[in-house]
């Protein structure tokens, strides 16, 4: 049954066939308290700022404002351009998964915006990526009763 | 046989029996139409049986003088198909109506017809249950006053001929109970047809629902409302003859011949034959008043017959395997003894060494399907506590629900953490995320010092054992939602397995598989 399906070769797939979250976007000097709202809304862990032109100039993650925001003695109308992370690691729909892997094994960011040319297509979270791979395995992931222990070793049980 | 039809005449049909069906009933008109084919099929009177369920029309089997089963509500069509199979000689009719085929025995008629087993199903339509006196059945019409629907039926009627279609029934027809000699027609086409044939008989029931079809089956307005189905002819209809059916954007419509320049070339031209049933369901939606009301056969397809397959894969199999026996199967050595209350089950020696033995090939199935070779799969069944110890488990930190908020983030400002477990040793209340934290604190003006962190924490929605794969964790993963699962950890406690670490763990698989390739390349 195996020899039909490739399963050794999602690593080699293209970025772009992952179902990518939708962005949430906003203008270079929005304040941090619209930023979040703005995550909020679109429950996703970060937000990507654009200048005029809608050009990417930086991500605000919910570790950012951890780090930089939370306990700090900036005020919530201050732009996100002070705390964001400037000029940020992104990827193209070319990307493979395996690219992808190595990425999030090395880079500590859990969301990486994904571009062709200017244009954003969407967020690649490693949520996305962990689905995208369970399904390319239903047999050993997907379809699994809830306790691992129920699964029989014979038809007949025994 | 062709000789037979030389001297068996009606006569021989009619049993002994008082026909007690209320005068007027259209039943008659169909046992006489039945009494008058049966003798023109050539076949023996012996070799007929008639089954019926329940119902006025499930009393046929008295009034034919041939072998008859009057059985059990909606079970005709299973009781048939026992006949059938085990004596493929026999000519086997059911009797049914709306009530006992399409409700009680809705099921069995479905089956039957799917098998396609040489028998033949009349199916007598009087929209209401007759016998019982007047409830309404599954093919009254919505509004219909009866004595379960005092203030109108609103259950949608069924159309039995696309349950037949539906059913994947070769022969499909129609006819009017006020029409016999169309009657008589169809079933011989029918009985002749190798395979299941199904006619739908349109008829009254003078007590409960005279009007049942009344105003398509009227003589007078007969040949303007009903619609004769010829094979290989156009459909036409009309006192005139000048009226007729045709395509207008794939729907159906009535013309005028003779108007908007129509000719009978522009009529759909009847094909009983057509093995697509999509044709003949478009058969069925015509109805009174939009449309005549087709009659007549609708569909006849040949496919294998049930019994004929059948005998021809028993006969097969005995080749191969030998004549079995039931009882030597009932007493053999295939058990399972299930002792200390149910705790363990064990199978006698005798159905593994059983030679190509189902359930052994079975076992080699699910066997396969277990124990993959792929090394990235088989690595999937690693334990989850290893991926915790080997990727970063110190980031794991559990505190109390009744520590504060600020606590929390001091928390994941030291250690670059990305969620921590509410609990204690023994037990877990929630998890916290830097989500939950951000959008509490800086959307909301709480009081970060005071508050604990039990306000503001998420349920837990699974807690996992570090004995889980890691197959495990990530359909948790998947089903749920988030980005963390707790394990119980074997000497007591708990630990975090984040999405990350599971990436991680894929990552350096990948990397090996690769290597491994390329070495032995």
């Amino acid at each position: 049954m195996a020899p039909t399906r490739k399963k050794q070769t999602f690593w080699s797939e293209p970025i772009g066939k992952v179902d990518l979250q939708k962005a949430a976007v906003v203008p270079s000097g929005t304040t941090i308290v619209d930023a979040v709202k703005e995550m909020k809304y679109n429950q996703i862990g970060c937000v990507l700022v654009v200048d005029k032109n809608g050009k990417l100039i930086g991500i605000l993650s919910n570790g950012d404002l951890m780090h930089e925001f939370v306990g700090s003695t900036l005020p919530g109308d201050t732009p996100v351009d002070a705390i964001m992370t400037k000029e940020p690691f992104t990827g193209t729909p070319s990307l493979t998964v395996k690219e992808a892997l190595e990425i999030f094994h090395t880079e500590p960011f859990r969301h990486m915006p994904i571009l062709r040319g200017n244009q954003i297509q969407g967020i690649l979270s490693i949520r996305g990526l962990m689905t995208f791979i369970s399904e390319h395995l239903p047999l050993e992931v997907m379809n699994l009763p809830p306790d691992s222990s129920l699964i029989a070793a014979r038809t007949s049980g025994e | 046989m062709e000789g037979l039809k030389e001297y068996l005449t009606r006569q021989d049909f009619v049993s002994s029996s008082e026909v007690r069906w209320c005068p007027g009933c259209g039943d008659y008109a169909v046992l006489n139409a039945v009494q008058n084919v049966l003798p023109r099929l050539g076949i023996p009177k012996e070799k007929y049986v008639f089954v019926s369920g329940i119902g006025c029309s499930s009393r046929f089997p008295y009034y034919l003088d041939t072998y008859g089963f009057h059985s059990i509500h909606g079970r005709a069509p299973t009781i048939a198909t026992g006949v059938k199979v085990a004596n493929p000689e026999l000519s086997v009719w059911v009797i049914t109506g709306d009530g006992d085929g399409l409700s009680i025995g809705g099921n069995h008629l479905i089956h039957a017809l799917r098998r396609n087993l040489d028998i033949n199903i009349i199916l007598l339509n009087n929209r209401i249950y007759g016998l019982t006196k007047g409830q309404y059945s599954p093919t009254s019409e919505k509004g219909k006053i009866t004595k379960t629907s005092p203030y109108g039926v609103i259950d949608e009627p069924i159309n039995p001929l696309r349950i037949a279609l539906a059913s994947e029934a070769t022969f499909v027809a129609r006819a009017v109970d006020t029409d016999p000699k169309h009657i008589a027609e169809v079933l011989e086409a029918g009985a002749e047809h190798k395979g299941t044939s199904f006619v739908e008989i349109l008829q009254s029931c003078v007590i409960f629902n005279k009007k049942a079809w009344a105003d398509i089956s009227d003589r007078a307005a007969r040949d303007d409302r009903l619609l004769y189905l010829e094979q290989g002819k156009p459909l036409i209809f009309g006192e005139k003859r000048n009226k007729g059916i045709m395509f207008r954007c794939a729907d159906p419509a009535v013309v005028t011949i003779g108007e908007q320049g129509i000719t009978k070339k522009d009529l759909l031209v009847h094909d009983m034959h057509r093995e697509d049933p999509v044709y003949a369901s478009i058969l069925t939606r015509l109805d009174y008043p939009d449309f005549p009301l087709p009659v007549g056969i609708f569909r006849s397809v040949k496919k294998p017959v049930y019994e004929t397959e059948l005998e021809g894969q028993i006969k097969e199999v005995t080749a191969l395997k030998g004549r079995r026996n039931l009882q030597a199967l009932l007493r053999g050595s295939e058990y399972w003894t299930v002792s200390g209350n149910g705790q363990s089950i064990k199978r006698s020696s005798g159905i593994s060494s059983l030679a190509n033995d189902e359930s052994q090939v079975m076992d080699e199935q699910a066997h396969l399907l277990l124990s993959s070779t792929d090394p990235l799969t088989a690595s999937l069944k690693t334990k989850v506590g290893k991926i915790f110890y080997d990727y970063d488990y110190k980031r794991t930190k559990i505190l109390s629900p009744r520590d504060s908020i600020g606590k929390a983030i001091a928390n994941f400002k030291a250690a670059h953490m990305e969620c921590i477990l509410v609990g204690d040793e023994k037990r877990l209340y929630g998890i916290l995320s830097e989500r939950d934290i951000i959008q509490n604190v800086v959307l909301t003006s709480i009081d970060r010092e005071r508050l604990p962190i039990s306000a503001i924490m998420r349920p837990i929605y699974e807690i996992m054992d570090e004995t889980n794969s890691i197959a495990d964790v990530i359909n948790i993963l998947s089903i749920s939602g988030h980005r963390h699962v707790p394990i119980r950890l074997k000497d007591g406690g708990f630990g975090l397995v984040t999405i990350r670490q599971i990436l991680r763990f894929i990552h350096d698989t990948v990397e090996q598989v690769e290597k491994k390739e390329a070495e032995t390349k």
